[in-house]
């Protein structure tokens, strides 16, 4: 299959003054993931899948089938438009970010609780939103991204963004402790870290620990961040702080509680449900998922 | 001078408080993925290690900490910025 359309893609990103005037909407976004959605291997085991959970989720099939297709529709937007935008127009992604997100409320909120763990999900937009917190001077942002957009954006004009990785949590518990934020994504699983199993969706999945164990280290609350879309803006909602309590696997029940109540008032904005079947065909989705994915997108960020 | 038998000490109490390793299986040549420590795992021994010392690493060493690969890597790191630590001091 022809792949002109990666090199039209880097010509009319690079041809655009802005990246008008969304990330969801706009010629540019739509002309990429139209052609991602024609060209993406794993559309199928995709939508199969994510169909499948929100099942179990308690869906319908006919609306678990048709919210599934918009999903990937926002998992391509979001994995690609979204990040191309934040690694290679990365002031244009501050800009968009400064006039389409709304994170008033979040700031006032966060503001109150010193040092907080500040987490999210991955719902669609999930990558412009470090950069939400970097223009609401919210002091440190942890976010774990590829080394390509890490480059791309260690430095945005005093604001540094950090990478995690294995000491990263001794920073994190310092920046805790001193009264600044961090910020982490809570629904991913690595294989090689600690987990616990909690329930979601009733069912029982593997929760990586390490908010807990920050929030255990550093005394600290933590505050899920909710990231929802309307026809191109963006609001960041501040959930109820959780405080640990009992067992690291108890205060992960408790965010993934949050995350499920979220889910639920806007299923089709998380773009991992695939993730809460927690059996081979998800894991195998997540391994394919990431092949495919970098193989298209190293393409695009060597432009 | 660096002081590597007091770090290594350190390191060795560590690994048994914090992931019950006994000390007769922390030589300088233990892999840190053979001895099971995680991301988590390994901060905490960093933190206790530094409590022990009485000493916070700066972000450079952490940053080196993330290439070692055996505890002896670890006491290198840690003893060089130990003395470093030391020398600033005196």
């Amino acid at each position: 299959m022809s792949e002109v359309w990666l090199d039209t893609a880097r010509d009319l990103l690079a041809k655009s003054s802005s990246f008008p005037p969304g990330p969801f909407q706009g010629q540019v976004a739509s002309f990429i993931a139209s052609c991602l959605e024609n060209v993406h291997p794993d559309r199928e085991l995709f939508t199969g899948l994510t169909a499948r959970a929100m099942t179990r989720g308690g869906f319908d099939e006919a609306r678990a089938a048709a919210l599934a297709g918009d999903v990937f529709r926002s998992y391509l937007r979001t994995q690609y438009v979204d990040k191309l935008l934040v690694s290679t127009r990365t002031r244009d992604a501050l800009s968009l970010v400064q006039a389409s997100f709304d994170a008033s409320a979040l700031a006032g909120k966060v503001s109150e609780q010193g040092g907080a763990i500040l987490c999210s999900f991955h719902f669609r937009g999930y990558p412009l939103l470090p950069l939400a917190f970097l223009l609401r001077s919210l002091p440190v942002v942890f976010l774990r991204a590829r080394p390509d957009v890490m480059e791309a954006n260690r430095k945005i004009d005093d604001f540094v963004i950090y990478g995690t990785d294995r000491t990263a949590p001794v920073r994190m518990v310092r920046a805790l402790r001193s009264g600044k934020h961090v910020f982490v994504m809570a629904d991913q699983v690595d294989a090689k870290a600690e987990t616990a199993e909690v329930r979601l969706f009733g069912r029982h999945v593997k929760a990586n620990v390490g908010l807990a164990w920050l929030a255990e280290k550093a005394n600290a609350p933590i505050v899920p961040v909710v990231l929802g879309e309307r026809g191109g803006q963006f609001s960041l909602e501040a959930l109820d702080p959780i405080i640990r309590r009992g067992s690291r696997a108890d205060t992960m029940q408790d965010v993934f509680a949050a995350l499920e109540a979220a889910v639920l008032r806007d299923p089709s904005s998380w773009l991992t449900w695939y993730g809460s079947l927690d059996d081979a065909d998800a894991r195998a989705l997540r391994e394919r998922l990431k092949t495919s994915n970098d193989a298209l997108w190293t393409r695009m960020v060597k432009s | 001078m660096i002081d590597r038998d007091r770090v290594a000490a350190a390191l060795r109490d560590s690994l048994h408080t914090v992931a019950e390793i006994p000390a007769d299986k922390v030589s300088p040549d233990a892999s840190i993925v053979s001895l099971g420590l995680d991301s988590l795992r390994l901060s905490e021994v960093i933190m206790e290690v530094e409590a022990l010392l009485s000493l916070e690493l700066p972000e450079a060493t952490l940053l080196r900490l993330n290439d070692a690969t055996t505890v002896g890597a670890i006491e290198q790191i840690v003893s060089e910025a130990l003395a470093a630590h030391e020398e600033k001091v005196a």
